[in-house]
């Protein structure tokens, strides 16, 4: 508990240093960098989701979302819907989809090695993206929406004002699973087991009905950020493992379990990623610093847990 | 109530640990007894569906349980104090209470009255009802574990080895509590420690090496000779 204030101290005391350097040097790049630590946290918050309660991690995370980015796709083209109109029957689809891969998959592995649930979920990526690869081509698909490129002045500073719903997502997300978890009966379950599952069947809990909810939300919650996705990038059949990885690091950086963290460690690692790109030539420099600042981190935790450090 | 293991032989993988044992509970409150490694926790699991049976079937209230899911069988009424308490670590004290009500219907319909009633057995579970299970003492923590288990308003309680390593005078108070307990519900508990148990229970059993080898009332066990040498130390 104490170890965890003194990184939640850090944090803050990181970002708040980085705003003000940014601010004063680059208030562009704090803005990007705002607006991509909301990108990150939505899509790392199922993940952390998962690991926290039924203690997967699921490399087929980013190809989740990169599924329903393209399940977006057709509904919008085949029925001339908006991407935020068709985000309602994407997640209902991704819901039940994530019920039936853990039905007929992840199930079977969760007494096994960890390795072998790496392998797969590793499989399940690769499954998942060479399928989209042979249905859909590897060629980009993009939808063009209007309201995407709306965009504010602030003083001499102009910046894209619809980047920011990634942040609003990420703080719905985060706010609607902290009352889930504490508030409802299934959520207030889904925390017993992911505690100790053993013990919570002995409080009457089906452990692995548990299980496969939590999955299925998590699935539907990674089919809202799909077709949130596909509003301003665009979509490939590899798009999603880089996501993947960055919400695996997001997820460690914050620590098993505890999901408010995730949305802090997304903007040290936003803010200073967009710090690093905004130097000249340091574009190449950011994935430097995201995976140096979450070995820093890590390497941080493990050493204050030897040392004792409180 | 009435719990009933008919010749049941079960054990993990080729390894048979439980061999033909046949064992009934029915009001009151009853022992098993055994050194380490008899199969008296195995037994438990078996009764809650976690070790798959080899042979035999048992019966909660004349219908089967031995095919069912634990979840199952602890929804009708079969609660556990496990050995190793099995709590929830980062749940406060109040928290661990009330999970263990609100799965189970009929105990969450009476959820505030039990949690009165296991207070007034455990008055420093009230105190500490805000700190997180993991932070507590041996002793307390399985406090909680009975609380936890009686607030899932059980027909038949079973405690695998409550004495286990904790000091004499809790054991002692545990003992109490269980004592004022068996007047509500019906009590199933393993032991090593027949001194103190065998003031709560009215009958035993005694398990060697996955078998029945003595069964009996309370004070026939506690005058039999062969008891008595070897768990009474007499």
């Amino acid at each position: 508990m104490r170890q965890n204030k003194a990184v939640i101290g850090s944090a803050v005391g990181f970002i708040g240093v980085m705003i003000i350097i940014l601010l004063i040097a680059k208030p562009s790049a704090l803005i990007f960098g705002i607006q991509r630590a909301g990108l990150y946290a939505a899509i790392a918050l199922p993940m952390a989701l998962v690991l926290g309660i039924v203690h997967i991690v699921n490399l087929a995370h980013g190809e989740m979302m990169m599924i329903a980015a393209y399940l977006t796709y057709s509904i919008c083209v085949a029925f001339g819907l908006d991407p935020l109109v068709a985000m309602v029957p994407t997640a209902v689809i991704m819901f039940f989809v994530g019920m039936l891969l853990f039905r007929f998959t992840i199930r079977y592995a969760l007494k096994a090695p960890e390795l072998n649930q790496l392998i797969l979920t590793f499989g399940l990526a690769m499954v998942l993206s060479q399928g989209i690869n042979l249905l859909a081509t590897s060629q980009p698909r993009k939808l063009s929406v209007d309201y995407v490129t709306s965009s504010a002045t602030i003083g001499n500073v102009s910046f894209g004002t619809y980047d920011f719903i990634f942040l609003a997502v990420a703080v719905i997300f985060l706010t609607g699973l902290m009352l889930f978890l504490k508030k409802t009966r299934l959520g207030k379950a889904a925390m017993a087991v992911g505690q100790n599952p053993v013990g919570a069947q002995f409080v009457g809990i089906n452990v692995i009905s548990t299980y496969t909810i939590i999955f299925a939300i998590a699935s539907a919650m990674l089919g809202i950020m799909g077709a949130f996705f596909i509003t301003k990038m665009s979509i490939f059949p590899t798009v999603g493992g880089a996501y993947t990885m960055k919400s695996f690091c997001l997820v460690a950086m914050a620590g098993i379990g505890n999901l408010p963290m995730v949305l802090l460690s997304s903007l040290v690692l936003g803010i200073s990623e967009s710090a690093v790109q905004s130097i000249p030539g340091g574009t190449g420099w950011s994935p430097l610093v995201f995976f140096g600042l979450i070995i820093a981190v890590i390497l941080f935790r493990s050493y204050a847990k030897t040392a004792g450090v409180k | 109530m009435k719990l009933e293991l008919r010749n049941i032989s079960c054990g993990y993988g080729k390894l048979t640990v439980l061999n033909g044992v046949s064992l009934t509970v029915d009001e009151g409150s009853v022992g098993l007894f055994g050194p380490n490694g008899a199969g008296k926790t195995t037994l438990i699991h078996a009764v809650l569906g976690m070790v798959p049976l080899q042979n035999g079937e048992i019966y909660f209230d004349g219908e089967r349980i031995d095919t069912k899911k634990t979840h199952t069988i602890v929804r009708q009424g079969i609660s556990v104090v496990p050995q190793e308490r099995e709590l929830f670590p980062a749940m406060t004290v109040l928290e661990n209470l009330q999970v263990g009500a609100e799965n189970i219907d009929r105990a969450r319909a009476a959820m505030a009255d039990t949690l009165e009633l296991v207070y007034s057995y455990f008055p420093i579970l009230k105190e500490r009802q805000g700190q997180y299970a993991g932070t507590m003492s041996g002793g307390q923590q399985r406090m909680l574990a009975v609380g936890r288990a009686l607030m899932a308003k059980p027909k038949l309680l079973i405690l695998d080895e409550p004495s286990l390593g904790l000091q004499p005078s809790i054991v002692h108070e545990l003992f109490d509590i269980l004592n004022i307990m068996k007047k509500e519900i019906s009590i199933f508990l393993t032991e090593q420690n027949l001194r103190e148990s065998l003031r709560t229970v009215g009958k035993g059993y005694i398990l060697e090496n996955g078998h029945i080898v003595l069964e009996g009332d309370a004070d026939g066990l506690a005058n039999n000779p062969q008891v008595t040498r070897a768990y009474l130390g007499l």
